[in-house]
């Protein structure tokens, strides 16, 4: 049964998986895997394990980087196309509430995300557990069942972090002639960079909370990239998950409020 | 059917900062073809936004079959068709697969819903590009899309913006009658545009709109008397454009003919329903993609109505 919902869905799904638009996503998807390349070949980093270098390297690297740039390639330029060039003038002068459009490219452009989330983690994941019998220097080698486990979890949080995100560029989209900056300032300073820092505003950030996800699921206790200061208070699972579900409702309702207030032109 | 009439503005006003949109408009609209024209930035697109609730008013309210519009009235889009100004922006999707879209969205999928969008490719000869990319197309064939799914649910009030542009003219024909037919039948056609001669061939009922504001209301045939006979321009693009410039001199249905840079053909006329005419015969057989009247004229005659003689 087709349902506006779910037209609005796969045309989403379409414009983001089937078109020009999917290769910039399906980019930086790769980019973890030139990490865990460089790493494999020239094991600079010898101190430390692949597994270590997998888990405590690059799944930080995912959240400071990988998965902001993830969710404003992927929402933002389907925006851009539909709001700047005034395509959206068409779909909503239709009989369907703008909230179901809104929220139909949200579904959609989240779906077709999935193929290069999995590719961002599995690819890296594959790159430096074959053959990794010697293990850490001085350290034994982790389990093909505790890789698994490490990017499962690593695969759930970014998923989390997807929805949060995109929920925030979904409204920016709709709100803003200028969201790519407004992205760039929100997930980047707001999102990686304040939820990295401790002090009063960390505990606002989704980021904080991706990164208590992180080390619930991938058993993920240090990030060892050196920028920031580790999280004395983690939060536990419930109460990461209850903020990250609530931030992209909040975000989703925003973007529907914007999509109400903002003039077509 | 409801008393309320199809279309209703009052007081309706809209600033861009200090730029005046619409200024205090006034129209009601019951039935029929009505033309809505003016020059380029004279309000018809901000009007027509704001008859589908793309636009708030700043000023006054607009009421389609007696809701007021805003972006909570989607379910009056039932009864409304709309083909905007803007080129459609829908890329990677097939011709079919747009209007299915939009069919879906009006709640229709499957089977039904791409028996709807092929009907309404028919009415506007597209059934053969059907399958065909949107960036493939051309101006014109976007141009029959837009109209294709204004017509999708055979809406009792038809919004079309600037419907005829880049056309040719067995489609421009085509899409003139269809007009004419739909306001036979009882429906409502709001047709803007910026050319009068596009509009004087669908209807002789004009609401015209200069710098935001209702200048005049009523019939075409007074404001024509302003026109004189005045020549106008023809501009054509197509292949075999030589031959055309020959025959239309020699047939004396032209005063001048010159070639632009691009290579498109200007004809100067003073008979510009007999060229027309001719034209729409040549068509595409004959090498005619495209052409455009360039309406000169109308920017004297709204400056005449305005009282300002000063060009």
């Amino acid at each position: 049964m087709k349902t506006p919902l779910s037209v609005m869905r796969q045309f989403a799904l379409r414009q983001n998986l089937l078109s020009v638009k999917a290769l910039p996503v399906f980019g930086i998807a790769l980019f973890p895997s030139l990490m865990a390349f460089a790493f494999r070949v020239f094991k600079d980093a010898g101190l430390h394990s692949r597994f270590d270098f997998y888990g405590e390297y690059l799944a930080p690297i995912f959240l400071y980087l990988v998965l902001p740039f993830f969710c404003m390639t992927a929402i933002l330029p389907l925006m851009h196309s539909l709001y700047d060039k005034g395509a959206i003038g068409y779909l909503v002068t239709r009989p369907t509430p703008r909230w179901v459009i809104l929220l139909g490219l949200y579904q959609g452009a989240l779906l077709a995300m999935i193929p290069a989330l999995l590719l961002a983690v599995i690819t890296p994941l594959l790159l430096l557990s074959i053959g990794d019998t010697s293990g850490a220097l001085g350290g034994d080698s982790a389990s093909t069942g505790a890789w698994f486990q490490r990017a499962i979890g690593l695969f759930g949080v970014l998923f989390m972090g997807s929805a949060a995100y995109s929920a925030v560029c979904l409204f920016l989209g709709a709100w803003s002639k200028k969201a790519a900056i407004w992205g760039f300032g929100l997930l980047i300073g707001w999102g990686a960079t304040i939820g990295s820092v401790p002090g009063l505003l960390q505990p606002t950030s989704p980021h904080r909370y991706l990164f208590g996800l992180l080390r619930e699921w991938c058993g993920i206790k240090e990030a060892w990239t050196g920028f920031f200061a580790p999280d004395l208070d983690p939060p536990g699972v419930v109460l990461s998950i209850v903020v990250l579900i609530s931030a992209t409702a909040l975000f989703l309702w925003m973007a529907w409020r914007a999509s109400r207030s903002r003039d077509i032109l | 059917m409801t008393s309320s009439p199809a279309i209703r503005c009052v007081g309706l006003s809209r600033w861009y900062g200090e730029v005046q949109g619409l200024a205090g408009l006034d129209i009601s609209i019951d039935s029929g073809v009505i033309g809505l024209l003016g020059p380029n930035g004279s309000g018809k697109s901000t009007l027509m936004r704001m008859l589908t609730g793309q636009i708030r008013p700043s000023r006054g309210f607009v009421e389609l079959f007696g809701v007021r519009m805003g972006p909570d009235s989607h379910d009056t889009f039932r009864r409304v068709g709309y083909s905007p100004g803007e080129d459609v922006h829908f890329e990677n999707e097939r011709g079919i697969d747009f209007l299915k879209l939009l069919a879906g969205l009006q709640g229709e999928g499957g089977p039904a819903a791409i028996k709807r969008a092929e009907e309404a490719l028919q009415k506007v000869s597209m059934s053969e590009y059907a399958g065909k990319k949107m960036s493939a197309m051309s101006k014109g064939m976007r141009q029959r899309i837009k109209v294709a799914q204004a017509l999708l649910f055979e809406p009792e009030l038809l919004l079309l913006d600037e419907p005829l542009n880049g056309m040719d003219p067995v489609s421009r024909r085509s899409l003139i009658d269809l007009v004419r037919n739909h306001a036979t039948i009882g429906g409502t056609v709001l047709l803007a545009s910026h050319v009068l001669h596009e509009v004087e061939s669908v209807t002789n009922r004009v609401i015209l709109l200069h710098h935001g504001r209702l200048l005049a209301e009523g019939r075409l045939g007074e404001i024509r008397e302003l026109i004189g006979r005045k020549p106008r321009r023809v501009r054509l693009i197509g292949t075999s454009l030589r031959s055309i410039a020959g025959d239309v001199l020699s047939k004396e249905l032209a005063t001048g003919v010159s070639f632009e840079d691009t290579g498109a053909l200007l004809i100067e006329t003073r008979q510009l329903n007999e060229l027309l005419l001719h034209l729409s015969d040549i068509g595409t057989k004959g090498g005619i993609q495209q052409f455009d009247v360039e309406d000169e004229n109308l920017e004297a005659i709204f400056n005449l109505l305005v009282g300002d003689f000063s060009e």
